[in-house]
């Protein structure tokens, strides 16, 4: 892609570079959820470790629907976060964020990076507001998308079921990207 | 004194040169109210027809990047692949003309600035944001005044307080056309004229006679279709040309 990219700078002063997901990534990608333990891969919506769902993901890349941003550490992808978007309708106002850090690069500020430029591309796309969901007990995400603007809405209790079907309590957050806009 | 005041033209030469057209005799001056560049594939065009027409203009947060590109770090990816296409592709001249662009300008109809008056990248898209501009115009912050044009959102807008301070958006009229109180205060946004993001993809902007206290919101139909092959000849992003067609 025609230079459609930035560099972001982390807590620890190293760079990662962003940007969108091309069909030519299929291999970093894959690489990047195998070094996932199960434990962080159970949050992740789908079954990213059968190749034919992330084949099925490059084949229908459509930034219109889904945009995919991935953060590079030279060729090795360390986080892949999504703005997903729906055409028409009552929710054509709204994106939805999902994101998958490396753990490794936990706590350096690379989700806040991530989650800010997608804040930033749902105003250009025109987004009014943005909402996100993850189990409660994920602090470290509770804190990160507080910082970038979000607040929480709702807790539904016990809706989801943990890798060895313990109930789960959910966290809905939602901001309002205007609202963001005038913080930047 | 009748005032043309348009915005965010961000190079699209086919866009500025309708609404020039369109403008005609209905005004004494016309005013811009930043970003010139970005976005789309004319920038020196647009910046030689300012200067061509005598056009009085705003330093918005993209003329601000073209002139230090290290500012487009802050941009989105898309924004900042536009900025820097720009800033390569402007002549050096052009380049002098957006870095001594002014800030915000004091006029006898009002205060002008690109985003708000405080600075080029903030908003005012939301209640709270129009109300906390529109009480420190009550309260003198900015001198005696009681109108204040914008632009940055790409969105026309009217926002009014009233005598007992109520802050509440002005639904523009079909026929485009408001009368303002003197005994009220006020923010105008003309939508802009290269992106439009209403939902309308016309150029827009106002004409604001301060004689007779009127604001005349105008569109204009251009032709998009160059907008967008000269877009897609550059090598920027298709996401740009495509929402030419929609407006947003």
């Amino acid at each position: 892609m025609k230079r459609l990219q930035k560099s972001g700078k982390l807590k620890d002063g190293s760079e990662v570079l962003l940007r969108p997901m091309v069909k030519g990534d299929r291999k970093a990608v894959g690489e990047f959820f195998g070094r996932l333990t199960p434990s962080v891969l159970q949050y992740v919506r789908n079954d990213v470790t059968d190749p034919k769902v992330l084949d099925k993901w490059f084949d229908q890349l459509n930034y219109d629907r889904v945009f995919p941003l991935l953060a590079f550490k030279g060729d090795k992808v360390v986080a892949n976060a999504s703005l997903h978007r729906v055409a028409h309708g009552w929710r054509k106002h709204l994106g939805t964020i999902r994101i998958v850090v490396d753990p490794e690069f936990h706590g350096k500020g690379l989700g806040t990076l991530m989650i800010n430029e997608l804040v930033d591309l749902a105003m250009e796309f025109g987004l009014e507001k943005l909402m996100v969901e993850f189990p409660l007990k994920a602090h470290g995400a509770l804190a990160i998308f507080k910082k970038a603007g979000f607040s929480p809405r709702g807790v539904i209790e016990g809706l989801m079921k943990g890798r060895h079907g313990e109930d789960l309590d959910i966290v809905i957050m939602v901001m309002d990207v205007a609202a963001y806009a005038d913080k930047i | 004194m009748r005032v043309a005041v348009l915005s965010d033209i961000h190079s699209n030469i086919e866009a500025f040169q309708a609404v020039i057209r369109d403008i005609e005799d209905r005004s004494d001056r016309i005013l811009n109210l930043g970003d010139l560049v970005g976005y789309n594939a004319s920038p020196n065009e647009c910046i030689n027809l300012a200067k061509d027409i005598g056009m009085r203009s705003i330093q918005g947060n993209h003329d601000q990047a073209a002139c230090s590109p290290i500012l487009a770090n802050n941009f989105n990816i898309y924004a900042r692949n536009a900025i820097l296409w720009t800033r390569k592709n402007l002549t050096e001249e052009n380049i002098q003309f957006l870095c001594e662009l002014e800030g915000n300008v004091r006029l006898p109809c009002g205060l002008a600035c690109h985003g708000t008056p405080a600075g080029s990248n903030n908003y005012i898209a939301l209640p709270f944001q129009a109300r906390a501009i529109l009480k420190k115009m009550k309260k003198g912050t900015w001198g005696n005044v009681q109108v204040c044009l914008f632009g940055h959102t790409h969105k026309r807008k009217v926002w009014r307080m009233d005598v007992r301070g109520k802050v509440a958006p002005v639904e523009i009229p079909l026929d485009g056309t408001i009368r303002l109180n003197a005994d009220e205060f006020y923010l105008l946004n003309p939508g802009s004229v290269g992106q439009p993001r209403n939902g309308d993809p016309r150029a827009s902007y106002l004409i604001f006679d301060t004689e007779n206290n009127t604001v005349s919101f105008r569109l204009v139909n251009y032709d998009i279709t160059s907008t967008i092959q000269k877009i897609s000849k550059a090598n920027l992003p298709d996401f740009l040309a495509k929402r030419l067609l929609d407006g947003f």
